[in-house]
């Protein structure tokens, strides 16, 4: 099985750059191996329809992008099947965020869709200059991302181990513009 | 026996095939010589002893060539039957080793003489006396080995000599720290290149070609340090011509490996000798990746002249002559012309649509101001500014004050000019676009991704490019503390990209057979990586082979 892991956000605008961030964040800290399977990570940034051809090579995809929810505060995460999304969440957040929900749709309509999980979080939305720094919402938040990515990849039969433990998503956000990704695509 | 040699060469020229062919009809040997596009076949039939002697006369006398890439040898059971008729051409062509072998040739009546007549590479020369000159008086010398000696001499004392080639009549002095985009390297010992640039096996080995190019180097750290050199590239060839070989081989007994030849009208002593048979015009070229990009040639069909100036846009023209060589008339490509003088254009060519369509051209702003006016048109555009204002107001003044009217090209040269300016990037008073330059010198891999983007058009034609996401970005990652040289990388990165998508989106529009690539821009090594990489759907990607990658 092709496992995609794909990061999407702007880094631009703090939070919005989370999906982007977090990716780079799992690609610093962690080593994916499997004799039957691959992990290809992927920053799709704000490629959004671009990425069509690249998604549609894979049979499981992980997006990690922000999201809007009713209800719901900054820094809360949320995991779903992006076919089954669950009726508070709603896509409708930023320019960005609404691009991807049509690739993804546009994907489906084509019937090339693949097992696609969302693993999505609340950013908390400041309209200030332009920045890689992100919200303590988010920063907190990250645990609980990467403890349900991780333990969703190991589900799929993936060893996982830590390589560097002490990386912090802040400082990830400072590099993971000029950062060259290690588990680039596999297939 | 007949063994067949198969040489991949890259031209549409047949020198090679002409170098055989005079190689071997002076022998007493069956032969036969055809040709495949890139791919040149001899065959040669004779007893197994014999034919060991003609290859080591091959090896020794076939000359090496900027497009010869590779060559396989092999034993087949017969000459094939069929006739090819090659044209041989008539390109004037620097010196071969027959040449060297006889003129360095102690007991040969041609040793030491400038003036060889050669049956292998056709060299003819109908002068037979050199005359030195100092000072209008004529200098005598007893023999050419004395007259060359005098004039190394002469140069290792600083005296700066006038001397007339094949190529024109240029100034030959001793290297000194004063290098600059004027002046250009004579190598007169190979073995001593690393001393002053950074070589690859390629760029030696094109050096020493049949076609004595003139090959871009960059001056290493160390020389650079040692010597206060403040450019980074230095344009070298080996001598082209008998007299500037001879001279060379003098001037290594003085320990000099390098000298430095220009069109200054001050010199000290004059060499010349009566002729009009100035015509050889050496080659220049680059090597990115082991590809042999021409920049500057003579040496092609003159057809292609022809066809080049039936067109008043250089890109079209420069397209239509890359088809013609690479014989794409039949094919659907789609062209990429990137250039720091003209209009660039992409552009897709098939016989199924009659003839060309253009994909995307670029505008030029009247004015900074009329960009920043653009981009604060919407609230978050509007803010961006502000905070630029605020944050760097030098820069923004700067900006706002410059007249662009100067980078007037339609071209994306001239918009990473302008953005440059936009960003206030530093920039050395000889640099000719900053943008281009940090990003060589970028330690990094990657840059930050600048947004490429187009205005939404549902056609596939004479799209417009969005010049105000592509400041936007820029602006956007100054303010988060990108550096100017990881900023630049990413607008070469990211421009690499935008190409290779939109290379993508025609192939799903309009099915390609292939993407060619023309214009001076893609002879900058680090942008003929990126782009090499970007496009990865296995499309081939065509060159001019032959004329220069821009007229």
């Amino acid at each position: 099985m092709n496992i995609l892991i794909l990061g999407i956000g702007n880094i631009l605008f703090q939070d919005e750059g989370i999906g982007a961030h977090f990716i780079h964040y799992l690609d610093e800290k962690y080593e994916f191996s499997s004799l039957s399977n691959t992990v290809s990570i992927v920053d799709g940034g704000t490629l959004a329809q671009r990425l069509i051809p690249e998604i549609i090579k894979y049979d499981k995809v992980f997006v990690v992008d922000c999201i809007d929810a009713l209800n719901s505060k900054p820094g809360d995460v949320y995991f779903f099947d992006y076919l089954n999304a669950p009726e508070e969440i709603d896509w409708q957040g930023s320019a960005h965020e609404v691009e991807m929900l049509q690739t993804l749709n546009m994907i489906k309509m084509n019937g090339d869709l693949p097992s696609t999980s969302v693993l999505g979080v609340i950013p908390k939305r400041v309209a200030d200059d332009t920045t890689f720094d992100l919200s303590e919402e988010i920063i907190k938040a990250v645990l609980t991302m990467e403890n349900t990515i991780v333990n969703a990849i190991k589900d799929l039969d993936i060893e996982v181990k830590t390589k560097k433990e002490d990386i912090t998503i802040e400082e990830i956000s400072e590099i993971s513009f000029k950062r060259d990704i290690v588990h680039g695509p596999r297939i | 026996m007949v063994l067949e040699y198969k040489f991949e060469y890259h031209s549409n020229n047949n020198t090679l095939v002409s170098f055989l062919d005079n190689i071997l009809k002076k022998r007493d040997i069956k032969y036969k010589v055809l040709r495949e596009k890139d791919f040149i076949f001899l065959y040669i039939e004779d007893e197994e002893e014999k034919l060991l002697n003609v290859s080591d006369a091959l090896s020794n006398e076939l000359p090496m060539s900027i497009y010869l890439k590779n060559f396989t040898l092999e034993v087949v059971p017969e000459i094939p039957n069929k006739d090819y008729e090659i044209i041989l051409d008539e390109f004037k062509l620097p010196h071969c080793s027959n040449c060297l072998n006889n003129i360095e040739d102690k007991e040969s009546i041609n040793y030491y003489n400038p003036f060889f007549d050669c049956d292998i590479c056709g060299t003819t020369c109908d002068v037979n006396e050199l005359k030195i000159l100092e000072d209008n008086n004529i200098l005598e010398y007893r023999n050419y080995k004395e007259l060359f000696g005098l004039l190394a001499l002469k140069i290792s004392e600083g005296k700066r000599i006038k001397i007339k080639t094949p190529n024109g009549e240029f100034i030959y002095g001793k290297l000194s720290n004063e290098l600059n985009e004027n002046k250009n390297i004579l190598c007169t010992d190979i073995n001593e290149l690393s001393k002053l640039v950074v070589s690859s096996k390629e760029k030696t080995v094109a050096l020493l070609s049949i076609e004595k190019p003139m090959v871009d180097f960059n001056i290493n750290g160390i020389y650079k340090t040692n010597n206060n050199i403040n450019i980074d590239k230095i344009n070298i060839n080996c001598p082209n011509s008998l007299i500037l070989y001879l001279l060379s081989k003098e001037l290594c007994r003085f320990g000099i490996a390098f000298v430095t030849y220009d069109n200054l009208p001050d010199f000290d002593l004059e060499l010349t000798y009566l002729t009009n048979d100035i015509n050889i015009l050496v080659p220049k070229i680059t090597i990115n990746d082991s590809k042999v990009l021409i920049l500057e040639n003579e040496n092609y069909y003159k057809k292609l002249d022809e066809i080049y100036n039936k067109f008043d846009e250089k890109s079209k023209a420069q397209f239509m002559v890359l088809l013609e060589e690479n014989e794409l008339h039949s094919k659907s490509i789609l062209n990429l012309f990137c250039s720091s003088t003209y209009d660039d254009n992409i552009c897709l060519y098939s016989k199924k649509i009659d003839g060309m369509l253009d994909i995307l051209n670029y505008k030029i702003p009247e004015s900074i101001s009329e960009i920043f006016e653009k981009i604060s048109e919407d609230e978050i555009g509007k803010k961006l500014i502000g905070n630029y204002k605020e944050i760097f107001p030098l820069e923004y003044k700067t900006a706002i004050n410059y007249d662009i009217s100067k980078f007037n090209k339609k071209s994306i040269y001239s918009l990473w000019n302008i953005a440059s300016i936009i960003l206030g990037f530093e920039k050395n008073i000889l640099s000719k676009n900053i943008i281009f330059e940090n990003a060589s010198n970028a330690i990094l891999e990657k840059g930050p991704r600048i947004d490429y983007k187009l205005f939404d058009s549902n056609k596939i034609f004479n799209k417009e490019f969005n010049i105000n996401k592509f400041i936007q970005s820029g602006i956007s990652f100054k303010l988060a503390g990108v550096d100017d040289k990881t900023l630049s990388l990413g607008y070469l990165e990211s421009f690499s990209y935008f190409l290779a998508n939109l290379v993508d989106e025609v192939n799903s529009e309009f099915e390609l057979d292939g993407v060619s690539i023309c214009g001076d821009i893609i002879a900058n090594e680090l942008f003929y990586k990126l782009i090499n990489k970007a496009i990865t759907k296995n499309f081939k990607i065509y060159y001019n082979r032959d004329f220069p990658i821009q007229k």
